[in-house]
């Protein structure tokens, strides 16, 4: 009965994929959006009867239900079968949820594309591949399905192919993410090797990789090897960051934004990049024994949080402000579980995560609608320079973002709010610690500076565009209107789940107890004032700079600090100067080796017989004295041999 | 049923001899070479299914590490020779069978046999009843290579592929190149079959023993392999001498069989730096030609060193070349990715990936262990596949654009021809490997098996990766999108997207990569029992020869 609903949530989209995929043959533009709802919907509704259903004590300890056997050949066994955990469902279900309603306002947001068909299609592949992704009981299985939501990403990134920007911002996406990925698989690999040579070791290469007999292996592998399980972690955490764009890979993601919004919201901002956080989660109890590896998250999270913030700071596109801002979020993640840096505070990491992975992911989902309401008004123009005092407009649009940028700049009582100071109260505890204490005091440090530049970017975009002297652009026409109800619908929803996602499951502890850490953890009073005065501050100083004129800078050093900011800190074109083109340019000299030298060399080889025979020819030149004189010299030299003998 | 296998190599001979000769034009001959490569394709499904329901573990020649599961050795092909080696009189027996490697080939090649006819129908301009009866009789020969049993039919229709070949690429490549390409097309190979025929009488004469003829068989001569190899690295009978000088005379005493045999089939392979006939040949050739080329007679060499270098030299492969090859393997993924990445002329672009593509194939063969093997086995077939469908989509495009120069970027061709946009895509992605498509299994099963050989060379191989993913991306960026395609509109011929006729055939190919990628049980089993069986040898080869290979060094205390 339970493998049954747990194989329906993936299927159930997969169907819907196949269904859109044969409209989108016929040219559909109208009708693809029905299955795609309906299969996105049965999805999530038997995502909730499993967390319904299923006995607290099995899915704590996680329950495998056996698929198909994808190889099985000698000594390679690979089993595609679901994982059912608390971890797994928590993630399940907001994934299946929020794409469901995501869908419903893509009916009309796609409203007549020619791609119609095509967009639901990938959509619903997209949520099939996460889907299987977050239920993999292999790491090999998670891999593939990890290279899917890729590829589902990278074709709807791509989505208006007709843009250059669309293309190129694709293919961006795709290869930052492969380089990260490369070193997964290595990681996968050598891990499996690794898990080879313990007592453990399973017959079958790929069968090793499941997550039971990962963690079976791990206190072997920490005997045997712990200077190679620190490597595969690292490899492993390379991947992570690369799907979940933390610095350096974080490149990718602002200009993902070129897909349509529904699609950054989605994919972009609520699920798919969170898939790293969860692959951390999911091997906490290996992750556990390489503190060198969480340390490493920890700090690559908060240099993230932080620059990612400051990008955000000078960003005048609407969806590229909050596409920093959910890089920068991100950030918080990872610094969140680098804390299990710490032995003891692994659990509360994950949970500390995975809460504000919920509730970020609610309130972001319904930013980049809200989002996509002001780009649907405004004739596809984003760019706040061009806009503003949009409340009249779109009245709805603007509570809706109002709640989602209180929730993203975490104020009392919304969902960020709660997920924040979790986050932050664990790097407070962490801080105290003897050996990682002073790191995670910098990384407090840096969350509370974040948390500050969040509130202010946050604020200053909501009023920016929503306050202020009404301005349209011309792109706009004469009819800029209210988003449709079938699109403010799913985004009051998720503003409910923004409002209350936090307060239901925080101070509960409810998802503490869900994910089975069942300790008290106790939040210090003294963070919770601190962030909200940090979150009203910056709220404040957000709406005193959404007055002012953008060009308006004081000093020399806030210019240089705005310069940066607005210019990604100069990271897309140092890969550019120092990766992209040197490749490129390598790869130019190889081809000219390639047809000069090698096969020119190649060439000349071929001509040696013929240089020989020319050489011959020169004495066979027919002349009778030539041949006269050599016969001379030969009968001489015969002479002369015959008389030293 | 032995029949097919005679059929096999016959009919598509006969036909195209015949539609070669006759030489009358006109659509009445195009229909009868598709019925007859349809009929080969039928036969080649047949004979995979045949091979498939047998079961693998009968031994004609005990202790073989090549059996055939179907056998087609009538007396009448069994020739006394007026010679005698070591004192006993030689006796050649031409034999023919099928074990799942060569079963598979012999697939591939039906179903790309079939898939050029059937396009070349509309995409070859001039003597078109000699084309697809050359197609006809090259694909004769190739049966006749992956079907046979002994060194002698091997070396003959091996050489013979050549004569048909070198028709092809000269006859309808372009014109002001074909015939210098066509010429250095056939003196790669010529240097490389010299050689090849050297080595291959190497293993003749080292098989005879005063108790024993000579022989050419492939069963009888890997059995022999094996039993001796065996006796050195258990060092058998001999406890003057330590298991190290054993391995180590026998490995020299065939180590220039093995040089010899390398260099024939590494030309094949176009190895680096062995390589330059490929792009050459490639771009010349009309890209339905280069479909049919890369995505079979490509795949001689391999099949050339898995069926003779590994199972009958084993040990000294693994002393002598196993590193090197691995080593040139990863260096031509990378290369040819690169080069890939620096060519404007998209001919060139799948020429240099089809080089990268295969030095992942021999990095899965010199892994010597069963996952190298296995995912070198089925990269062959899915590499020809997906390189035969890119060829014929670039044909396609040309014969609506004319030649296609990456320097235009943004051509945006996906708008005019949603058709071939839709399957370049599917074919890119299919060829970067990813899961789900069948190019996934064979890179992945081939890196695991270098991982066991080496950490670096895998490492290398995987950073390939990242680089085929770019040229391929490149390509459709450049060329399918950016732009609703109606600017570069001077260069075209026609803007009707694919006919039936053509979609059908892709789709057909497409609908195989998926199948591979969601079962590869199914083809992984057809190789099973042979890949593990010349394991048996070849793994203990290299582990003899390489200690260090499948440990991890850093045990702590």
């Amino acid at each position: 009965m339970l493998s049954l609903f747990a194989w329906m949530v993936p299927l159930a989209p997969l169907a819907g994929c196949l269904a859109c995929t044969f409209l989108s043959l016929r040219g559909d533009r109208k009708l693809a959006h029905i299955p795609a709802i309906t299969a996105l919907l049965i999805s999530a509704l038997f995502a909730i009867c499993l967390i319904a259903f299923g006995a607290q004590g099995d899915t704590e300890q996680g329950v495998t239900y056996s698929g198909f056997r994808y190889l099985n050949v000698g000594s390679l066994t690979l089993d595609i079968s679901l994982k059912v955990d608390t971890l797994c469902l928590s993630l399940l279900t907001v994934v299946t949820s929020i794409s469901a309603m995501i869908a419903i306002y893509s009916k009309d947001y796609m409203h007549n594309d020619p791609g119609y068909a095509r967009y639901f299609a990938v959509f619903c592949g997209f949520v099939f591949c996460m889907t299987m992704l977050v239920l993999s009981h292999n790491l090999l299985m998670m891999y593939a399905f990890w290279e899917g939501v890729g590829t589902c990403s990278y074709l709807l990134i791509g989505f208006w192919f007709r843009k250059p920007s669309a293309a190129q911002a694709a293919i961006k996406a795709f290869l930052v993410n492969r380089v990260a990925d490369c070193a997964f698989l290595i990681g996968i690999l050598l891990l499996a090797f690794a898990i080879g040579k313990t007592e453990i070791a399973s017959a079958s290469f790929f069968a090793r990789l499941d997550f039971d007999i990962i963690f079976k292996a791990v206190p072997f592998l920490v005997r045997d090897y712990p200077e190679l399980l620190t490597t595969i972690g690292l490899l492993l955490m390379v991947g992570a960051i690369g799907k979940s764009a933390q610095f350096p890979f974080h490149v990718w993601l602002p200009d993902a934004m070129e897909g349509p919004t529904p699609v950054s919201a989605l994919i972009h901002a609520a699920t798919m990049v969170t898939a790293g956080v969860y692959l951390m989660a999911r091997l906490s109890p290996m992750l556990v024994e390489t503190p060198t590896v969480l340390s490493t998250v920890a700090w690559l999270g908060g240099i993230t949080a932080f620059i990612a913030a400051w990008m955000a700071l000078f960003q005048d596109d609407l969806k590229r402000v909050l596409a920093y801002s959910t890089v920068s979020q991100l950030g918080y993640l990872f610094m969140a579980l680098g804390a299990g840096a710490i032995k003891d505070l692994m659990a509360v990491a994950v949970v500390a995560a995975m809460f504000h992975l919920i509730t970020h992911a609610f309130f972001k989902a319904l930013l980049f609608l809200s989002a996509g309401n002001v780009m649907h008004a405004m004739g596809d123009v984003i760019d706040m320079r061009r806009f503003s005092g949009l409340n009249k407009v779109l009245p709805w649009t603007n509570i809706l973002f109002g709640i989602g940028a209180a929730a993203l700049a975490g104020l009392f009582p919304l969902a960020g709010f709660w997920s924040k100071d979790t986050i932050l109260s664990l790097l407070a505890d962490a801080s105290s610690d003897g050996e990682y204490g002073t790191q995670f005091s910098v990384l407090l440090g840096i969350g509370f500076i974040t948390a500050l530049m969040t509130a202010i970017y946050t604020s200053r975009a909501y009023f920016r565009t929503f306050y202020g002297a009404e301005k349209l652009p011309e792109e706009a026409g004469h009819h800029a209107h209210e988003a449709s109800w079938t699109m403010l619908a799913p985004m009051a929803v998720l503003s409910v789940g923004a409002v209350l996602v936090g307060v239901l499951l925080g101070p509960t502890h409810a998802i503490a107890n869900f994910l089975g850490n069942h300790s008290e953890h106790h939040e210090q009073m003294w963070v919770i004032v601190a962030s909200t005065i940090v979150a009203f501050a910056g709220v404040g100083i957000g709406y005193f700079l959404s007055k002012m004129q953008p060009s308006t800078a004081t000093s020399g050093a806030m210019v240089a600090f705005a310069d940066f900011g607005r210019n990604r800190l100069y990271i897309d074109w140092l890969y550019n100067v120092a990766i992209v083109k040197p490749i490129e340019w390598f790869a130019d000299l190889l081809g000219w080796f390639d047809t000069v030298v090698i096969d020119g060399l190649a060439m000349q080889i071929a001509n040696v017989p013929r240089l020989c025979g020319l050489l011959g020819q020169r004495v066979q030149n027919g002349r009778l004295p030539g041949y006269t004189y050599i016969t001379a010299i030969g009968i001489a030299a015969l002479a002369l041999w015959i008389a030293t003998r | 049923m032995t029949i097919l296998i005679p059929l096999l190599i016959l009919l598509p001979l006969f036909v195209g001899l015949g539609i070669f000769i006759a030489g009358r034009k006109g659509q009445s001959v195009v229909g009868l070479a598709v019925g007859a490569a349809a009929l080969v394709f039928v036969m080649s499904a047949m004979l995979v299914y045949q091979v498939a329901q047998t079961p693998s573990s009968r031994e004609l020649v005990e202790g073989a590490t090549i059996v055939p599961r179907i056998e087609f050795s009538p007396s009448w092909l069994e020739f006394d020779l007026p010679v005698s080696i070591a004192g006993h009189p030689v006796s050649w027996h031409l034999q023919f069978g099928a074990d799942g490697i060569g079963a598979l080939l012999v697939l591939l090649t039906g179903i790309v046999g079939l898939v050029t006819i059937v396009l070349a129908a509309n995409q070859i301009a001039t003597r078109i009843e000699n084309y697809v009866g050359l197609i006809l009789i090259t694909q004769s020969m190739l049966m006749g290579v992956f079907l046979s049993m002994d060194l002698l039919s091997f070396y003959l229709f091996f050489e013979a592929v050549l004569l048909p070949l070198v028709l092809l690429i000269n006859g309808w490549g372009d014109a002001k190149d074909a015939l210098k390409v066509s010429r250095k097309f056939l003196l790669y190979t010529l240097v490389g079959s010299v050689p090849m025929v050297l080595g291959l009488i190497g293993i003749a004469l080292h098989s005879a023993t005063p108790t024993r003829p000579s022989s050419v068989s492939l069963p009888a001569l890997s059995a022999i392999a094996a039993e001796k190899q065996m006796a050195a690295i258990n060092n058998v009978g001999g406890a003057a001498t330590d298991v190290v000088t054993t391995v180590a005379s026998l490995a020299s005493s065939d180590q220039w069989i093995v040089w010899l045999l390398l260099l024939g089939f590494g030309i094949k392979l176009a190895i680096l730096p062995l390589h330059t006939w490929l792009p050459a040949t490639y771009t010349t050739s009309h890209p339905n030609t280069t479909a049919f080329i890369a995505s079979v007679v490509a795949k001689l060499g391999v099949f050339g060193i898995i069926r003779i270098v590994i199972p009958l030299t084993p040990l000294a492969l693994a002393t002598y070349a196993q590193w090197l090859f691995g080593a040139l393997g990863a260096l031509a993924i990378v290369y040819g990715a690169l080069v890939a990445l620096s060519q404007s002329d998209l001919r060139k672009v799948l020429a240099y990936s089809s080089l990268s593509h295969v030095g992942f194939i021999t990095l899965g063969l010199m892994a010597m262990n069963s996952e190298g093997l296995s995912g070198a086995t089925i990269q062959m077939f899915n590499h020809g596949i997906i390189t035969c469908s890119m060829f014929l989509l670039l044909s396609l495009v040309e014969q609506r654009r004319g030649h296609i120069n990456l320097n235009h970027k943004d051509v945006g061709l996906a708008s005019v021809y949603p058709k071939i946009g839709v399957l370049m895509v599917f074919f890119t992605l299919a060829g970067a490997g990813l899961p789900g498509l069948n190019g996934f299994v064979g890179e992945l099963l081939a890196m695991t098996g270098m991982l066991r050989y080496s950490g670096l060379f895998a490492g290398v191989a995987v950073l390939g990766t990242v680089l085929g993913a770019w040229y391929g991306l490149r390509i459709l960026q450049r060329l399918l999108f950016g732009s609703d395609g109606t600017h570069h509109s001077k260069h075209i011929h026609d803007t009707a997207d694919l006919a039936p006729a053509e979609l059908l055939p892709l789709v057909a190919m497409a609908c195989i990569c998926l199948f591979i990628g969601l079962q590869p049980q199914s083809t992984v089993q057809l190789i099973e029992s042979d890949i593990s069986r010349i394991v048996l040898v070849s793994e203990a080869s290299s582990k003899a020869v390489h200690p260090e290979v499948d440990q991890l060094a850093k045990v702590q205390p």
